[in-house]
């Protein structure tokens, strides 16, 4: 090998790239040639120093487990089925802030992909809903911010809270409810402004003739939430233990299959000798 | 049981959660390495590495088990860390703070001339253009062939030796420089 062979083998090589043959002609030249020495004693200490910088460093903890329970997620939620594509969440530390039902599917759920403190909720708030929607759950354990309601709103919120699964009131009945008879019209107004529907069931409001009445998001979600609730036996009784749960409870979550008794009313349970979970209290929920 | 990345991929592909964990185990380090060393930023690497592995889980079925994983793998992190470069450079984000924040490889060493030349390395390397440093990063982190680089890439292997070439003599420019001001 020639000096200038050398020289220009040294300009192009790279050290994880070196080839066997060529490094040791190489390295043959360069230890007896003084020329070459100092091209040789540079090249070497870009060479260390590129391979020290550009190590391989390990990556910090809980990568691992995040891409791992992300995927999980991702894969319980495509067994939920679509009707995340029809929910929007906004949750602060405190609660619930807002849900929003779409008519059109969205085209890509929003999945929360770094863990934010509200994250947690974000998650259990989604699983209840999908089980809701698939009539799986009759109550909703989870905690809504209503900052932004006035107090008349809230009144009105809370009160629309004690309403069971499956069955409606009357604008008016909630009106009295609240202390305000004759304020039908403003508890309409209060339920349209309702920031966290399904999970304060407004649509189990209707009107006093029966007719259906308003929704904020269209009647054909109110429809559909009703006829969901109507099909739905709310109550679930265990035959051994003769407790009664509301759906969705997680007393009820443990009754095995061949001892699960379904109720559509609290009262033929009771009167049939079941009492009522001290977890969920369906009889005592009653409005 | 052939614990190839391939197999392992193919079991993956099937919806076999623990293989695919496998393969984030194996990669994780370097997938981790090669965005860390081209976005600079400990928490942006750690957030393209976690979508780059979600990506290859997502686009399995678009995977062919001709393929090697390796370099299908790699081109997935090559892109979002090019992507994510992009998007900084619209943002306007310069990360020079964290330039000299590119740890020492488990050396004990604190002495205060190391740490300069570290410093004097990273940003060096920092002036190389994109393109050129993912080549050179890509060679140095998993030692990848020419020929891998530029499947990764969508390059030629010609492309892959001037690209090298160019950021080492960069580097060395940047260097000299430095060396010249402080000797």
């Amino acid at each position: 090998m020639t000096c200038e062979q050398a020289q220009q083998l040294l300009a192009q090589l790279i050290w994880p790239q070196v080839q066997t043959s060529r490094y040791a002609a190489l390295y043959q030249h360069v230890q007896h040639c003084d020329n070459c020495q100092p091209y040789w004693q540079q090249w070497r200490q870009d060479e260390e120093q590129l391979t020290t910088l550009l190590a391989v460093e390990s990556a910090p903890a809980g990568l691992w487990e995040h891409v791992m329970t992300t995927i999980q997620a991702e894969e319980t939620y495509a067994a939920r089925g679509d009707i995340w594509r029809s929910i929007a969440l906004e949750v602060s530390p405190q609660g619930i802030q807002r849900l929003v039902l779409q008519d059109a599917p969205q085209a890509e759920t929003t999945l929360a992909r770094t863990s934010t403190p509200t994250a947690d909720l974000w998650e259990r708030a989604l699983t209840q809903l999908a089980e809701y929607f698939q009539g799986e759950r009759t109550i909703f354990q989870l905690p809504v911010d209503l900052h932004a309601c006035t107090p008349f709103e809230r009144d009105v919120l809370a009160a629309t809270a004690t309403i069971p699964y499956g069955e409606v009131r009357s604008y008016k009945w909630l009106a009295e409810r609240v202390g305000r008879p004759g304020a039908a019209r403003a508890i309409g107004n209060a339920l349209h402004k309702n920031p966290v529907p399904v999970i304060i069931p407004c649509h189990r409001i209707v009107k006093t003739d029966g007719s259906l009445g308003g929704y904020a998001f269209g009647t054909a979600w109110k429809t559909r939430l009703l006829t969901l609730e109507q099909t739905t036996a709310p109550f679930v009784g265990c035959s051994s233990t003769r407790i009664l749960c509301y759906r969705g409870c997680r007393h009820e979550r443990r009754v095995q299959e061949g001892n699960r008794i379904h109720f559509a009313s609290w009262r033929d349970a009771l009167e049939v000798g079941y009492r009522p979970c001290k977890v969920c209290q369906p009889a005592y929920q009653d409005a | 049981m052939d614990c190839s990345d391939e197999a392992l991929f193919a079991h993956g592909q099937q919806g076999d959660h623990q293989a695919f964990g496998l393969l984030v185990q194996r990669y994780q380090d370097r997938v981790y390495s090669i965005a860390r060393k081209v976005l600079f930023h400990p928490q942006d690497a750690q957030d393209a590495a976690q979508q780059a592995f979600l990506q290859a889980w997502q686009k399995r079925q678009a995977y062919n088990p001709q393929w090697r994983f390796r370099p299908w793998l790699y081109r997935i992190v090559a892109n979002i860390c090019i992507d994510e470069y992009r998007r900084q450079q619209r943002r306007r984000v310069a990360p020079p703070e964290c330039l000299a924040a590119l740890p020492a490889p488990d050396t004990p060493e604190q002495d205060y001339a190391h740490q300069e030349c570290r410093r004097a390395l990273a940003a060096a390397l920092a002036h190389v253009p994109m393109e050129a440093r993912m080549v050179l990063v890509l060679c140095y982190v998993d030692g990848l062939s020419y020929g891998e680089i530029a499947r990764v890439r969508g390059i030629s292997v010609q492309t892959v030796k001037s690209q090298l070439r160019r950021a080492k003599t960069l580097m060395r420019q940047r260097l000299e420089a430095y060396r010249e001001v402080k000797p």
